[in-house]
């Protein structure tokens, strides 16, 4: 079942976000809007809240104040039951892990499948098989995780997410630990799918390379607030001296580093 | 000075490391690449006879490790440090205890210096590892082997996972590792921007071999495919 | 089903494991500061646990032996068996059960975490043995905390045995108590002691031989635990089984 063709929106509003009640605000006042061909790249120290943006978008989260908007569906706010078009819309990948242990290779898109879509259980399996290849995992259709490499499991992260065919991708970290080669060849991947589909894209990363490389709009997320370029170009020069220390690293800047961690 | 001769393991059917040659002296920086899973933290640990070789010798300052015999090995250990990409703090420790673990009295005044070069407060050294962040944990257990002062470094992996503010940090540690206690590192990593920065030397394993060994310079100006897919990898600013 | 090859393999490893180990103690003693830190961990914490446990064995072996009592109208030797039968076997054997599982266990999770992190690899890389500096204070504090916390256990199942009587039995305390010389010798107390010191053995080498040879991701160490629990059970029983068998042969020996 190929999505309906549409032009894919997001539209965030004054979002911000708290994991407690008595603690100080991890987002503080978030304001975007996307559309269909847009490749985000969320830059930022670690513990800044990249994930978590992520995950308030996929609706993972529920905002603590402002709206996401999704094709002019505002994401509800009693916890994780969207409305089922709403999930077939949009797939994410995480950093860490996300893939089942107890399934293999394909089993591993196949649940997905199962779940989110309306395939039978011959067309499932052939598109597992079809994705695999399409990253560059035939052959490994059989194994088990544990048998997989670090860059063999991002790039089955990246298959799940594909056979999904969403509108909206969301990409925690696609490239988090691998060498610049394998990392070089999943941009490749992701870059391959965007290329020809009206989607849009959010990652989330902490190389710079890569989300030059992938990304048309960068923003930067530091103190709850997203500084949003409109290009890579202008990224690179604007002179906000929190992202120009990112870009350059060093310690002269108004960048400290994370001492404690973040409860 | 720190030798390797032909070193070569394998494991179960694969070649991880194939006669691979090293030359390190004190006060120098040797950057080792190389693509994921490739032998790189392998290399390290066989230094120190966690890995056992198959076959080929390593020379510490002209004497033979003997990695099966224990006993030597604590000595061979002593001299030349690893440091693990996953901190490998003990949970159960405070910071302060995990540097202090196993220390003499005498060893512990270098601690002041040592934290600086990390920009580490001492305040912090009464948490445990958990409560603090990973950045924090590295630098911690960084500081736990230079304590010791041992005449080799070996560092798995040092800035990966960390901010580019942490990164640079970690680069300057480096440096002052290296021109104040003349000790010489050899650095596994991913990180083509530092090991142009700071090495005096750059090794490129590729399945097992050694591929490329040479300057930052003649690295840059490779034109082998492999090299030049991981220069690929340098963010370049005025583009 | 392990073949048999595997099974005296790792029996053969564990025993030099765990002579390796008790040798460091002997030669390089241990702090009294650490020990007791140690101890605190594994045993302090346990203490509640072992005595409630102790005075509920006590209560069940005394209505056990009570049920058999009463056909014969020997009631008023409810005290003097019910107390020797737990103390030379099922009490040490249950007491020890449960230790292995809370104590046991634990230490068996915790060294197999430590394991698979690189933390005892980190320990080596400093120069040191981790088997000197950390498992064998663990193996000696969990040996000699099991080994109290057992006869803590043993003492407080005659209270078990007085509480229960005394409500339920039927049975006076005083007259509970009285019979206790009579049955409960030397030998049932040797035995009993006996017993408590083998366990503690059992569990603190088996707990971290398990442990320490843990290699994998997360999975091997909940594995791992799950057969500290297992063979520490096991072994329990076959000791039990062993040391009763010897003691009541060289008595009859002597006897005869």
């Amino acid at each position: 079942m190929s999505p309906i063709p549409y032009e894919p929106q997001i539209e965030i509003s004054h979002l911000g976000f708290a994991f407690s009640a008595d603690k100080t605000h991890l987002l503080k006042e978030i304001n975007l809007a996307l559309r269909a061909g847009d490749r985000l790249g969320i830059l930022g120290p670690s513990g800044s809240g990249k994930s978590t943006l992520l995950k308030l978008v996929s609706g993972l989260l529920i905002p603590s104040q402002g709206e996401i908007r999704v094709d002019g569906e505002l994401i509800k706010r009693q916890g994780l039951k969207q409305s089922r078009s709403f999930s077939q819309k949009m797939a994410m990948s995480f950093q860490k892990g996300g893939l089942l242990d107890a399934y293999n290779a394909w089993e591993n898109i196949d649940f997905a499948l199962a779940e989110l879509t309306d395939f039978s259980e011959s067309e499932r399996k052939e598109r597992s098989f079809h994705f695999l290849k399409q990253v560059g995992l035939s052959g490994s259709e059989n194994k088990r995780l544990k048998e997989l490499s670090g860059g063999m499991l991002k790039r089955l992260s990246l298959a799940r997410v594909f056979a999904l065919s969403p509108s909206i991708l969301l990409l925690d970290d696609p490239t988090a630990g691998l060498d610049p080669v394998t990392a070089d060849e999943i941009v490749s991947i992701i870059e391959e799918y965007a290329e020809n589909r009206s989607v849009i894209l959010i990652f989330a990363s902490g190389d710079l390379a890569v989300s030059f490389r992938l990304a048309n709009r960068l923003g930067f997320l530091w103190n709850g607030f997203l500084t949003y370029e409109q290009s890579v170009y202008d990224f690179k020069k604007c002179d906000n001296p929190a992202i120009q220390q990112f870009i350059r690293g060093g310690l002269s800047g108004p960048l400290t580093e994370p001492v404690y961690a973040r409860t | 000075m720190l030798e390797l001769k032909s070193i070569t393991k394998k494991f179960a059917n694969k070649v991880v490391l194939n006669s691979v040659n090293l030359r390190l002296q004190r006060s120098q920086i040797l950057f080792v690449l190389g693509r994921s899973g490739v032998g790189k933290s392998v290399l390290l640990k066989t230094i120190v006879g966690l890995i056992p070789q198959d076959r080929g010798e390593v020379w510490i300052n002209g004497e033979k490790t003997d990695p099966l015999n224990e006993e030597k090995m604590v000595t061979v250990r002593q001299k030349c440090g690893l440091v693990f990409q996953m901190p490998a703090l003990l949970d159960s420790l405070t910071l302060q205890e995990n540097l202090e673990f196993g220390l003499e009295g005498n060893q512990k005044s270098g601690l002041r210096k040592y934290l600086d070069w990390v920009q580490l407060s001492e305040g912090v050294l009464s948490r445990y590892p958990s409560e603090v962040s990973f950045g924090t944990q590295k630098k911690v257990s960084v500081v736990r082997t230079l304590l010791r002062e041992p005449q080799f470094i070996l560092f798995d992996e040092p800035t990966t996972g960390l901010d580019p503010v942490s990164r640079e940090v970690t680069n300057q540690m480096i440096r002052n590792v290296v021109k104040e206690s003349e000790t010489g590192c050899v650095v596994v990593s991913h990180d083509i921007q530092s090991a142009i920065e700071l090495a005096n030397s750059i090794m490129l394993l590729d399945e097992g071999r050694v591929v490329f060994e040479g300057t930052p310079e003649a690295f840059r100006n490779s034109d082998q495919g492999l090299i030049r897919s991981f220069c690929k990898g340098m963010v370049v600013l005025d583009a | 089903m392990p073949d048999l090859k595997e099974l005296m393999g790792s029996i053969g490893n564990w025993f030099l494991f765990s002579k390796r180990v008790i040798g460091l103690f002997f030669r390089e003693g241990i702090s009294r500061k650490v020990l007791i830190q140690q101890m605190y961990q594994v045993g302090v914490r346990s203490m509640v646990t072992t005595c409630v446990a102790g005075i509920f064995v006590g209560a069940i072996l005394a209505i056990q032996i009570n049920l058999q009592l009463k056909d014969f109208g020997a009631q008023s030797f409810l005290g003097g068996l019910s107390t020797s039968t737990t103390i030379r076997n099922l009490g040490p054997v249950l007491i020890a059960f449960l230790l292995s599982g809370r104590v046991g266990a634990f230490s068996s999770a915790e060294l197999g975490t430590m394991a698979i992190t690189d933390q005892l690899n980190a320990i080596r890389c400093l120069g040191l043995n981790p088997l000197a500096v950390i498992i064998m204070p663990r193996l000696v504090a969990l040996t000699i905390s099991s080994f109290l916390l057992l006869v803590l256990g043993l003492g407080l199942t005659v209270f078990g045995g007085i509480i229960i009587s005394s409500i339920y039995l039927n049975v006076n305390p005083l007259q509970f108590v009285s019979h206790i010389p009579q049955f409960v010798s030397g030998s049932s107390i040797f035995i009993g002691v006996l017993k408590s010191f083998l366990f503690g053995l059992i569990i603190g080498t088996i707990s971290c031989f398990v442990g320490y040879k843990t290699t994998g991701g997360a999975e091997e160490v909940g594995r791992s635990v799950r057969r500290t629990a297992v063979v520490t059970l096991v072994s329990i029983i076959v000791i039990d089984f062993l040391v009763s068998f010897v003691v009541e042969s060289v008595t009859q020996l002597i006897m005869s």
